[in-house]
């Protein structure tokens, strides 16, 4: 790592990206850490921001969302989506919207 | 036919078992015999571990692509409750994927699985269509209920499920006429239903002479300790083995002390126990009966072949394949008399009564001690075995399909298969507990690879104009005639799927235009949005500018997600004849919808003139193109199609047609438009009545555009009524008989994007007078009479010359004349979409380092290079695609990076996680031992998918000279060299490299199974003038003199151990010493582990007088530093590849090289070799050569040969695809 003005700054931003990943990895596979995680992150507003921006890149969130929609969101969804094809997230959410009508259907 | 084989019975438990060999065994010998036929065999991915070794089995049999593997989420096994949704979803889940393939039969090897296992079989839970034959073993539990049902109520109820779905079966396959006739009354079924075709047994099972000492071995690792009667296969009740235990028990005590039983094979504990209890209880010392556990199939063969007598008293069986396979290595065998094995066995004498002890116990005693009894026992079962076969089987097999009826018709296609998946999802969620997040996701993943391991992939037509309204159009009637015969024969592998957009809104399946246009039911159904995956076929068939400009971006989506697409073109004639088209706009609006297809992959023309003026545009218009983007051409159909001909005729036709008939009548069949130029035909006929020529002219024809001076004309002309007609709006009825009254058609359009108007008057039998434009001359050739010229004079004069040759007889004739039907211009169509330009494969090419940076190391000048070519010229049939990982992370593509690298914008792209198919390539071109290392497991998966694995190896150097490496490279790199040698080939960078790694990889012993290949390719060698320092120091002056002062020596690249640098300053160090002015000059950066060689150098005495550091230097310089220099020095001690040499014998330098194998492999006899490893050795060679030198005979570099970047990259390719396809058929 290269040192000087700029190498702090690019250490922090490597440990930010790291434990963001981390925390999404470790929130969605761990309920327990959910719900701690989730007061966490809220009191960070960039960093929350920044959650739901790979939230989006990653195509779990609608491009239309509005911003209600946070990190509450990111972390409910189950983990390793973020790593599957278009075609396999196209399916999920075909999925999802199948079985929501069955269930209102039997309602 | 295509038959697609379910190879579970080999995957689960029962591949230790019977049918696991019958099975594998009958899947290879209808492999072997299927001619004409395609076989795919679908293997379950509940199994990983298996897949290898059925791959390798089938290898050279198959090509790896018609193994296909199928997902979905275990545990799945019946007898645990908590699986019920699960093994629902995974029954749905495999029918859907089996009827995907679009096989005419699928056949199960083995229905009755997955009570203990996480096999899944079914039939007609969610494909009703396909027929299904299955394997009929035996129905021993149905035929013994209170044995094998009654007391397991689970197992039980999963039983007579499984017989459901044989009653759905269309025909069973039985492996005896015993089995068969059992299962045609057990079953209550028809006689005809289920087939007799028998079994055999692989080609191992032989008589063989088994040396003493394998013999010996075996025994001893077995615990067999003397002669032995044997037995191998399963051990439940009906196996009867508690008997067998018994009448050896009673067997005379001599026969006793020198025979063990041996029972072999793998045997459930609780069953040994309660066999080695009855022994004890029946009297049985411990060693005398054996039980040997698992053995291999040699070893099975050897104890066939040791054992003095086998033993099958088995009450009831399906074949009684051990019986066989004994007889076949000719040991004596006696069985019992039921069932199918006296069909197997074919003697009466050696067969008993399973129920009698002592009746088994007499003929186990003549089967030991009687010499006739035996040799009979031994010469017959050799005969026997002969008269069973695996290539029979597969015959009769194949003639039982063969008799299957199929179901074929379009409306059967489309119905059943556009609606597939989603009957699948809606069935899914009927059986899925609701809220299980992990649960849907890998349920989607499986699915996903599901579509890609599938063979069918969709062919989008887009018909947004035609499905919304029908103007019956010319265009109109090209697509509607299109859409018919490709819904009715797809191209094979695809399913058809019309969709329509609006500007405003996306694509979406037009379901039900399409089930209306089939004459089917359309009420319930819903139009949604389209879906698509890697290898799915777009296809712009309708024309719509404004709509297909709308989704420009998303036709790129589309192709970025890896499906192809491609446009329908029909003419260029609003650029062409821009002034004549009523919109002011139509030119610019065509050029901006061409430039949008010559974005895509590929457009087809309706004729050749067409696809000419379109190639012409873009090269005109510099437009640009992806590197293989196709143009094809066909021809459209001239047959009508079925449609009702409307009818009515006017008050006048009778009139008009005997006037007709009366004189020469010319017609001209066509809208009135400017670009037909009826104006002109109407002047030159004007001119011959002037002339007093007495003919005819008759258009037929709605108005156009801008046409109201001719109409006015028209309506006022003398000649109306008399010679001149204008028949506006006329039925089919009226066209025809107008045709059979004319005499010659005229056709002068200015141009067309086809000739249709030339083919109808060609169908009716009346000549042609064309314009001469290319495309008349395409579709008509020598059977129509051309004119040139815009004038009315021109076409008159025309005219005329035609009149003399027609009362001659020697008009063209257009009778001769050929056209395509719609049925043959279809297959043309569907060949320039699936055949032209459709890389339906991926070669995946692995860039983990290059993405993360780029440090201009010699690898990564090698990837750079490679890539360079590879994406500009891609493989025929393959897309290129950039892939990378990190530690942590899957693959994803590389989408970004290949944008910058290709310099164009890469805002809109995201790196994707990758999806695969089989027939991929995955190439891994860069070097990331940590990465690759931690993906091991997933390039496992991929070969398991049917994807071949290769990597690139630039060399070994690290592990056969680690003292030049840090310490833990070596651990790394060995690791690395582990994953590379589980793959399937790896490709080296020279000859000496590829030699290292087949020497290393001999020492171990591989989990993979089939074959590794190992090949050799030269990398490229031109000058790579990219970045690096610029500029030349101030005090380059001053050394490039004292360089031309002496000899000067020259020595480039970093400074690492390896290549000798140390032992190169000592040598001349001595030569110093000795009065011997040389220059050494050391071109290259400090790399690693040179602390002490640095500090000499800094230090040294001859610094700047004699010897020389150039760090860093830029090329300008090394170029003069070359120049300058007498001959290059390449110490390494080892290299990948030769490169160093390369350079220098591109600047002309001669060279002393190290005689190591890689430097000889680039120099040849180019170069001057040393091999002594001391300083003082290496000065003698420096003489030497220096003597050489002075006399002129010292070895150039001048002719060495090296290959080019262009060159080594398509080699490369050319080799990695070639690895990966080449291996069978």
């Amino acid at each position: 790592m290269r040192r000087g003005r700029d190498g702090a700054k690019r250490v922090a931003k490597r440990l930010m990206a790291t434990s963001l990943d981390l925390l999404i990895r470790l929130g969605t596979s761990r309920p327990w850490v959910k719900r701690p995680a989730l007061a966490l992150i809220r009191r960070y507003p960039r960093i929350e921001a920044r959650l739901r921006q790979l939230a989006a890149l990653h195509g779990f969130i609608d491009h239309t969302s509005t911003s209600a929609m946070g990190a509450n969101m990111l972390l409910e969804l189950p983990h390793g989506l973020e790593n599957l094809p278009p075609r396999a997230r196209q399916i999920y959410a075909q999925l999802k919207a199948a079985i929501k009508q069955k269930q209102e259907e039997k309602a | 036919m295509r038959i697609v084989i379910d190879m579970q019975g080999a995957q689960n438990e029962s591949r230790f078992r019977g049918i696991g060999r019958y099975t594998l065994a009958f899947a290879q010998a209808v492999a072997r015999n299927r001619g004409e036929h395609e076989i795919i065999l679908a293997l379950s991915g509940l199994f990983p571990e298996t897949i290898e070794p059925i791959r390798a089995a089938f290898h050279g049999l198959l090509p790896q692509e018609n193994i296909r593997v199928w997902h979905a989420p275990g545990p799945v096994r019946e007898e645990e409750p908590g699986n019920k949704a699960r093994r629902e979803a995974a029954e749905l889940i495999r029918e859907a994927f089996l009827a995907s393939l679009q096989p005419d039969v699928i056949h199960i090897c083995s229905l009755f699985e997955g009570y203990v296992d996480d096999a899944v079989t079914s039939i007609g839970r969610f494909d009703t269509s396909t027929p299904v034959s299955v394997t009929i073993y035996d129905l021993i539990p149905l035929l013994n209920g209170e044995k094998y049902l009654r007391p397991y109520p689970r197992y039980e109820e999963a039983y007579h499920r499984k017989l459901q779905y044989l009653q759905r079966a269309a025909i069973g396959l039985s492996i005896s006429e015993s089995s068969r006739k059992e299962a045609v009354e057990a079953l209550n079924v028809e006689g005809s239903k289920i087939v007799n075709v028998s079994t055999a047994i692989d080609p191992h099972f032989h008589p063989s002479i088994i040396d003493d000492a394998a013999a010996g071995r075996l025994r001893t690792k077995l615990g067999i300790r003397r002669n032995f009667v044997f037995y191998t296969g399963g051990p439940d009740e009906r196996k009867n083995l508690p008997r067998l235990i018994r009448a050896y028990a009673s067997l005379p005590p001599s026969l006793r002390a020198s025979h063990q039983l041996v029972f072999a094979g793998k045997m459930p504990e609780d069953y040994v126990a309660r066999f080695r209890h009855l022994a004890h209880a029946a009297g049985l010392k411990a060693d005398e009966l054996v039980f040997t556990g698992y053995v291999t199939d040699e070893e099975l063969v050897q104890l066939y072949n040791l054992c003095r007598l086998y033993v099958f008293p088995s009450w009831h069986e399906g074949f009684g394949l051990p019986a066989l396979e004994a007889m076949a290595c000719s040991a004596p065998v006696i069985a019992a008399n039921t069932s199918s094995l006296p069909e197997v066995i074919g003697l009466q004498e050696a067969l008993f009564d399973p129920f009698d002890v002592a009746a088994i116990a007499a003929k186990m005693a003549q089967g030991l001690e009687d010499e006739n009894f035996r040799s009979t026992l031994r010469e017959h079962g050799l005969k026997q075995a002969k008269k069973f076969s695996w290539d029979e089987t597969a015959k009769r097999a194949f003639a039982a399909w063969e008799a299957l009826p199929i179901c074929d018709s379009a409306q059967c296609l489309y119905v059943d298969r556009s609606q597939s998946h989603n009957r699948l999802i809606d069935c899914l969620a009927n059986v899925l507990l609701a809220n299980d997040d992990k649960m849907l996701a890998r349920l989607a993943s499986c699915l996903a690879q599901n579509q890609s391991a599938g063979i069918e992939r969709q062919l989008l037509l887009d018909v947004s104009e035609l499905s919304q309204r029908d103007a019956a159009t010319d265009v109109q009637r090209v697509v509607r005639s299109y859409l018919k015969y490709l819904l009715e024969s797809p191209p094979p592998g695809f399913r058809v799927e019309p969709v329509y957009a609006t500007p405003n809104e996306g694509y979406h399946y037009a379901r039900r235009f399409t089930l209306r246009s089939l004459g089917l039911n359309a009420t319930e159904v819903v139009d949604e949005p389209m879906q698509w995956q890697r290898g799915d076929l777009f296809f712009g068939l309708d024309m719509q500018h404004h709509v297909q400009l709308a989704h420009a971006e998303f036709y790129q989506r589309l192709r970025q997600d890896g499906v192809i697409v491609k446009f329908l073109i029909y003419d260029l004639l609003p650029i062409q004849l821009d002034k004549l088209f009523y919109d002011p706009n139509a030119k610019a609006l065509h050029e901006q919808w061409l430039t949008m297809i010559a974005g895509t992959d590929g457009a087809v023309c309706i004729s050749k003139a067409t696809a000419d003026a379109f190639e012409e545009w873009i090269n005109r218009n510099g437009i640009t193109t992806i590197p293989r983007f196709s143009i094809d051409w066909l021809h459209i159909g001239g047959d009508i199609e079925g449609s009702q001909p409307s009818k009515g005729l006017p008050t006048d036709a009778q009139a008009v047609l005997e006037i007709m008939q009366s004189r020469p009548t010319f017609l001209c069949v066509s809208t009135l438009e400017p670009r037909k130029r009826q104006h002109q035909i109407l002047n030159a006929v004007e001119l011959l009545w002037a002339e007093g020529l007495d003919v005819n002219l008759v258009f037929v024809g709605q108005q156009g555009w801008q046409m109201e001076g001719l109409v006015e004309t028209l309506c006022n002309h003398p000649e109306r009524g008399h010679r001149l007609f204008w028949l506006e709006g006329i039925s089919d009825e009226y066209l025809e008989k107008v045709y059979a009254a004319s005499t010659c058609l005229i056709a002068a359009s200015l141009n067309e994007g086809f000739g249709l108007p030339l083919i109808e008057a060609a169908r009716h039998g009346i000549p042609i007078i064309a314009r001469d434009i290319p495309v008349f001359r395409e579709v008509a050739g020598d059977s129509a009479f051309y004119f040139k010229g815009d004038a009315a004079q021109d076409l008159a004069e025309a005219i005329k010359v035609w009149l003399r040759l027609f009362q001659l007889g020697e008009h063209p004739k257009s009778t001769n004349m050929r056209w395509s039907t719609w049925r043959e211009s279809t297959e043309n169509l569907k060949k320039a979409l699936v055949q032209k330009n459709y890389p339906r494969r991926q070669l995946l090419v692995d860039i983990s380092e290059l993405v993360q940076r780029d440090v201009h190391t010699g690898i990564q000048r090698v990837v750079r290079n490679v890539l360079k070519e590879w994406l500009h010229h891609p493989p025929e049939g393959y897309r290129v695609e950039l892939a990378y990982a990190t530690v942590h992370q899957p693959y994803r593509y590389a989408r970004q990076f290949t944008a910058q690298f290709l310099g164009i914008p890469s805002d809109a792209l995201t790196d994707e996680p990758i999806d695969v198919a089989p027939g991929d390539i995955f190439f891994a071109l860069d070097l990331k031992p940590e990465v690759q290392t931690a993906h091991a497991v997933f390039y496992q998966y991929l070969r398991q998918q049917g994807l071949a694995v290769q990597f690139m190896v630039y060399d070994l150097l690290c592990i056969q000279q680690p003292e030049h490496f840090v310490p833990h490279v070596a651990e790394g790199f060995s690791a690395w060299l582990q994953v590379v040698g589980e793959s399937d080939g790896a490709v080296c960078i020279s000859k000496a490299t590829a030699d290292a790694l087949a020497e290393w990889m001999q020492g171990t012993t591989w989990r993979r199974q089939r074959p590794f290949t190992i090949q050799w390719n030269h990398i490229g060698a031109d000058l790579d003038k990219s970045a690096g320092p610029r500029g030349i120091p101030s005090d380059a002056e001053k050394i490039l003199t004292k360089l031309c002062q002496y000899a000067t020596f020259l020595m480039v690249g970093t400074l690492e151990p390896r290549k000798g640098h140390a032992q190169v300053l000592d040598a001349f160090e001595k030569l110093w010493q000795q009065g011997t002015e040389v220059n050494l000059v050391i071109v290259g950066k400090q790399g690693w582990m040179v602390e002490k060689l640095v500090e000499r150098l800094r230090a040294h005495p001859e610094l700047n007088k004699r010897l020389f550091w150039l760090e860093g230097i830029s090329d300008e310089y090394l170029e003069k530093v070359y120049a300058a220099s007498t001959c290059l020095i390449a110490a390494s001690y080892g290299e990948g590849f030769g490169l160093p040499l390369i350079e220098a014998a591109q600047h002309k330098l001669p060279i002393m090289a190290r005689d190591i194998p890689v430097f000889r492999e680039a120099a040849g006899e180019h170069a001057y070799y040393f091999a002594s490893r001391d300083p003082q050795g290496l000065a003698h060679s420096i003489e030497a050569w220096l003597s050489l030198y002075e006399k002129g005979k010292h070895p150039r570099s001048d002719n060495m040969p090296w290959v080019t970047w262009k060159e080594s990259a398509a080699r490369l390719m050319s080799i990695v695809v070639g690895a990966a396809t080449g291996e069978s058929r």
